[in-house]
């Protein structure tokens, strides 16, 4: 993969032009696929309740909000970046959007994405214009959407919401949850633009070698900044899923989220330093680390020892996808 | 990498210092015109946790009120939830003149070094709202500001007895679900681990419990005291565990996700929910019957408390104190409330 010209990589988003079944990309995410059947049917034959529609119904729902951050993240890191401000994005507009709430669902909820897509052009305007580091300027953010978060919500929780809150809690289209549809619809949209948009080629010529994009005429400024504002507009959404779930705002929510995010990218396979990555990579990423989270409860290991089993699993995944990468690149 | 590392450290070390010179140039301004203020007032130092928990904004907002009253000046500082940043506070109240200073330490220990150098400057030191676990001063008298023995006292309540109060009412769940002394299953939801205030609690509870036999905890979890995690963590317990009958829950905060997901499965006819708090939000979900009980604490009491206490010994007054574990006490009543002591005990966060 490595070895591939940036030139020649412009136009396909996907490495090799045509992808046949023993690429090593396809065999990468064939691994994770492996891995996370793997741990389901473990799970199946070693509890009860893991493989009852309501157990996998929650644990798509408690996916949905990482999930969607992540579909955000896999963007700005296709592109060759890194976005450490989301889980406090995710707080802000959902602080937002709970004040403003009684000005109704339409004009609460422009507002709270609105103001995460605000930070996300201060990101994006940083990193690609005043040509500060990424890691710096999401850093930055983060704390001081946090800040910003506590201080228009004087610290408290929002609760006691209007009713058409409710209903993006309670109510369900059928047994599934409004949140695992917005994760979908999140998904496929990200995925389609990817894949299918000529943006979506430039995020993955501009992560693969920005020189040589800027050379061959784009406008590499504008495209990252834009990267950072679907970042920021997605936490944004995540952030109106959540208060949703729980059905308050609380400015200290989210926190770590960008790290649950990128490790679900990573997870995905997504090169850390752009240039490829899919969203179904990041999808199974994000739902095998809701996989082990649910699976290490239902199992009832010991509370202290879920973080050591959860970071082990994650390596061993992450690892077991770089060995297939090599034994059928090389 | 290795170079944005850098980087980053370096921006992040510019930003403190930038913040830190901030306070500092902020709070002399405000040391030079309380100067003017009359012999009679005090100035004293209080350093909290972290001012992103709600229960420390109650708490402000008592212990002022209860300066105003005394005609005392409060300089604040937040340990922002990081242990190593209340001893470098409890220096900088030294060096601005503080008479007294009230520690409500994040960590039960990282600030001992700090307090003890109070002493040198005959500055008393008391703990308030959480303990440190360090030698208290045997004399609680008139003298205890001459000479300070720093800690002096502390004042507030221990989260030992927060843990038993809620393990009693956790007893008292079970008698009404399935009768006394019959056998009772419970599932214990914790904030955070490893943190002292979730320790302490559940020794408390622990010691509780030992005296019931009929109380079984089958299971635990933390969700760190935020409500979405807690969402996620009880869908998993109520999944791993198709029946049980007491649920507790580490704070009112995240509480409502717990009751989030036991409403989502449609289990709250079949168990009881025990929280912890008295929030506004704690106490109405008691009385409309959806939470069996939580624990009432003052934050406002607890911050008022402080102050006066801190008054008394600057004044050279008798301390009225019991003793918790070899730690000299003025205690605030918190109390365990279910739907009949309501009217008993209004929010105070």
């Amino acid at each position: 993969m490595e070895h591939g010209h940036a030139a020649k990589r412009l136009g396909s988003p996907m490495g090799p032009t045509r992808p046949s079944f023993l690429s090593p990309r396809t065999l990468q995410r064939h691994a994770l696929l492996i891995v996370l059947g793997i741990l389901t049917v473990i799970l199946s034959l070693s509890t009860p309740s893991f493989f009852t529609s309501q157990n996998i119904l929650n644990l798509l729902d408690q996916v949905a909000v990482i999930g969607v951050v992540a579909c955000g993240m896999t963007v700005v890191m296709i592109a060759g970046g890194f976005d450490l401000s989301v889980g406090a994005v995710v707080a802000l507009s959902a602080v937002v959007i709970a004040i403003a709430a009684p000005a109704g669902g339409v004009v609460a909820i422009a507002a709270g994405i609105a103001a995460a897509a605000v930070v996300g052009l201060v990101n994006g305007g940083l990193i690609s214009k005043a040509r500060v580091n990424p890691f710096v300027v999401t850093l930055g953010m983060m704390t001081i959407i946090r800040g910003l978060s506590l201080v228009i919500s004087d610290g408290h929780s929002v609760y006691d919401l209007p009713s058409w809150f409710g209903f993006l809690g309670a109510s369900d289209v059928g047994p599934v949850s409004w949140g695992i549809i917005s994760f979908v619809v999140v998904a496929v949209g990200t995925h389609v633009m990817l894949r299918h948009s000529r943006y979506g080629r430039t995020l993955y010529a501009l992560g693969s070698n920005e020189e040589a994009s800027w050379l061959a005429g784009i406008n590499t400024g504008r495209a990252k900044t834009l990267a950072y504002v679907i970042s920021a507009a997605l936490a944004g959404f995540a952030g109106l899923i959540l208060a949703g779930q729980i059905s308050e705002a609380s400015p200290i929510a989210g926190q770590g989220y960008e790290l649950q995010a990128i490790a679900a990218v990573i997870i995905g396979g997504t090169r850390l330093g752009g240039g490829a990555g899919t969203i179904i990579g990041t999808v199974i990423g994000a739902l095998m680390l809701g996989v082990i989270d649910n699976g290490l409860v239902l199992l009832g290991v010991a509370p202290y020892w879920q973080g050591v089993v959860q970071g082990s699993i994650i390596i061993a995944a992450v690892g077991l996808a770089a060995y297939e990468k090599r034994g059928g690149g090389a | 990498m290795r170079r944005v590392m850098s980087t980053a450290v370096a921006v992040l070390g510019l930003g403190l210092l930038a913040a830190g010179c901030g306070e500092a140039s902020k709070s002399s301004d405000e040391s030079s015109s309380s100067g003017s203020a009359s012999a009679e007032s005090y100035k004293i130092g209080i350093t909290v946790p972290s001012f992103t928990f709600p229960y420390y904004l109650s708490y402000k907002e008592g212990a002022e009120a209860e300066a105003k009253k005394l005609g005392v000046k409060i300089l604040w500082a937040d340990g922002r939830n990081n242990p190593s940043t209340q001893g470098p506070q409890v220096e900088t109240f030294l060096v601005q003149g503080a008479q007294g200073i009230i520690v409500v330490p994040n960590d039960v220990s990282a600030t001992i070094g700090a307090v003890k150098r109070a002493e040198g400057k005959g500055v008393p030191v008391i703990t308030s709202n959480r303990a440190l676990n360090t030698d208290y001063s045997k004399a609680t008298g008139p003298d205890a500001a001459k000479k300070p023995q720093n800690p002096i006292v502390h004042t507030g309540f221990s989260d030992p007895d927060v843990g038993a109060l809620q393990g009693e009412l956790v007893v008292k769940a079970c008698a009404q679900k399935v009768g006394a002394g019959k056998p009772c299953t419970v599932v214990n939801e914790k904030g955070q681990a490893g943190s002292s205030s979730t320790q302490f609690r559940d020794k408390g509870m622990a010691k509780v419990f030992a005296q019931h036999p009929e109380i079984k905890v089958i299971d635990e979890a933390y969700n760190d005291y935020d409500p979405a995690k807690a969402l996620q963590v009880t869908q998993n317990l109520l999944s791993a565990h198709p029946k049980f009958d007491v649920l507790t829950a580490p704070d009112d905060n995240a509480m409502t996700g717990q009751l989030k997901a036991v409403e989502k499965a449609d289990r709250q006819d079949s168990l009881l929910i025990v929280s912890l708090g008295g929030t506004k939000q704690g106490l109405s979900l008691v009385e409309q019957g959806k939470v069996f009980g939580t624990i009432w604490l003052p934050p406002k009491d607890d911050g008022a408390l402080a102050v006066r206490t801190m008054v008394d010994v600057l004044k050279g007054q008798n301390l009225t104190t019991s003793t918790v574990d070899g730690v000299p006490y003025v205690k605030v009543p918190i109390a365990g409330v279910t739907k009949d002591e309501l009217s008993k005990y209004p929010p105070q966060w």
